[in-house]
């Protein structure tokens, strides 16, 4: 019935949703897990603060962004860090500009600005066609794009969250040379090293992911981040099972892993 | 809007859909034989078309959004940028119609030649222009990190630096150099990336399950 080679993923999708479930249940019930600080999530009220002092706009993009396939999710976790933001923008009067590739997140983006405006009850400020901006639906156009965003307008603030390719170089050097405050985070292993180097605060793979759980503080949102971290302790002892044995002439773990 | 259509329709949606999804997933082989199978595979290509034909709508909002945006710039001649909105829509249009009038309007095979010329020519040589300017950008953020002011960072230059070098002609008569550089890629680096790529998968999953239970908000801006 379940196709082959699938059957420990079924195993550990529906452990992980029961743990997710567990974890929300007891947190509601007034347990408060321990987390580490995430440093470039809470550099964003810092980020807008030095804007809202310059006087210039924030900028924020989400990459090769796409609301289906693999990097899906990180686009998701993208938007949630935009809504935190613009909210924050609203709050302190900053400009915020979204450079978006690709039409498919524009409807959401453009709603969460609208909301974010009116939760701080500052509708008539808000201005989506000026602050969604899509760009292009080809990388280099995109790029260039922003670019030239980056180099008019000079932003004081550059926020990156999503799915990022050989643009994300381009990107955080041309806001670097500009002197902008810059947050990134993606999940791309390849373009990590990058945005290390150059930017101010990083927001390495998992979490990008609880970005939004990080920032709303939902405790709904908050118990998956203790499966996460559960998650993360069984793939550690199983690699390690996995060496130990391996190196003991046993395949066990990798039968295991293929079931 | 009444919230039911704002936040529980999409949350109904985004459920059924991400199920059948998942469904398709475990129950449905590459190769599909029986008849459940076969249906299953149907919906979920179904599934997947809509989410192209919604993708193609909003193309339109695309559309609309740099029309509004350059052209405020182009009315209010904002000062350096006017003049680039101005060229962004004469080639955006150029673009459309040379894309949609095609053939039959102006009698020439224009797809086989004036939309290739273009996509070649113009639009391929910008985009290579702009992948090659990233030798730069690595050249300059090089320059800045390879720096020995801290332990870190003087293991990080004599690592780089023997990585590059491994790879030019000259060191290649040094096969110890290379065998190190191979074994630093195979197994230290590869074994920080799949830390990275593990980290990163479950909070992809935790992210989709909070999705589909609908806890996460994210996308629909906060409750409150």
């Amino acid at each position: 019935m379940i196709v082959e080679g699938r059957n420990l993923d079924l195993v550990v999708l529906i452990l992980t949703w029961g743990l997710a479930l567990w974890a929300i249940d007891k947190i509601k019930k007034g347990w408060i897990p321990q987390f580490r600080r995430l440093a470039g999530l809470d550099a964003l009220e810092e980020a807008v603060g030095r804007a809202a002092e310059m006087g210039r706009p924030v900028h924020f993009t989400s990459g090769l962004n796409s609301l289906s396939g693999t990097w899906a999710p990180l686009t998701m976790a993208g938007l949630a860090v935009f809504g935190e933001l613009a909210r924050l923008c609203a709050r302190y009067g900053v400009p915020v500009i979204y450079s978006v590739y690709g039409t498919l997140v524009m409807p959401i983006a453009t709603e969460l600005y609208k909301q974010a405006y009116v939760a701080e009850g500052k509708a008539e400020e808000a201005r989506p066609e000026e602050a969604i901006r899509y760009l292009s639906g080809s990388q280099f156009a995109y790029a260039a794009a922003v670019q030239g965003i980056a180099e008019r307008e000079k932003p004081a603030a550059n926020i990156m969250v999503g799915p990022f390719y050989a643009e994300s170089l381009i990107f955080a050097e041309t806001f670097y040379r500009i002197g902008s405050m810059q947050i990134a985070g993606t999940a791309r292993a390849y373009q990590i090293p990058f945005f290390a180097i150059i930017c101010d605060y990083v927001l390495i793979g998992e979490e990008c992911y609880a970005a939004g759980a990080y920032l709303t503080k939902d405790p709904a949102q908050t118990g998956s981040i203790f499966v996460q971290d559960l998650g993360k302790l069984f793939a550690l002892i199983v690699g390690l099972l996995g060496v130990l044995l391996y190196s003991a002439g046993s395949k066990i773990i990798i039968d295991f892993l293929k079931w | 809007m009444s919230i039911v259509y704002r936040r529980y329709l999409p949350i109904l949606i985004t459920f059924i859909c991400g199920i059948i999804m998942i469904i398709q997933y475990f129950l449905v082989p590459p190769n599909p034989t029986e008849p459940y199978q076969t249906s299953l595979n149907k919906i979920g290509t179904d599934l997947t078309n809509w989410t192209n034909l919604i993708g193609a709508f909003t193309a339109g909002f695309g559309l609309v959004n740099i029309l509004l945006l350059h052209g405020k710039h182009i009315t209010r001649r904002t000062p350096g940028q006017w003049y680039f909105s101005v060229w962004l829509l004469i080639m955006m249009f150029l673009m459309v119609i040379i894309g949609i009038g095609g053939e039959p309007a102006i009698g020439i095979n224009v797809t086989g030649f004036w939309y290739d010329w273009m996509q070649v020519y113009v639009f391929g040589a910008c985009s290579g222009a702009m992948y090659a300017s990233i030798a730069f950008y690595i050249t300059s953020a090089t320059i800045r990190s390879f720096r020995a002011r801290t332990l870190q960072a003087t293991a990080l230059l004599v690592i780089g630096f023997l990585t590059l070098m491994s790879r030019t002609p000259a060191l290649q008569v040094y096969p110890w150099i290379v065998d190190t550089a191979d074994w630093i890629n195979s197994f230290l680096v590869k074994s920080s990336f799949r830390g990275i790529t593990i980290g990163a998968a479950l909070g992809a999953i935790l992210l989709g399950i909070r999705t589909l239970m609908g806890m996460e908000t994210g996308y629909f801006g906060r409750r409150d």
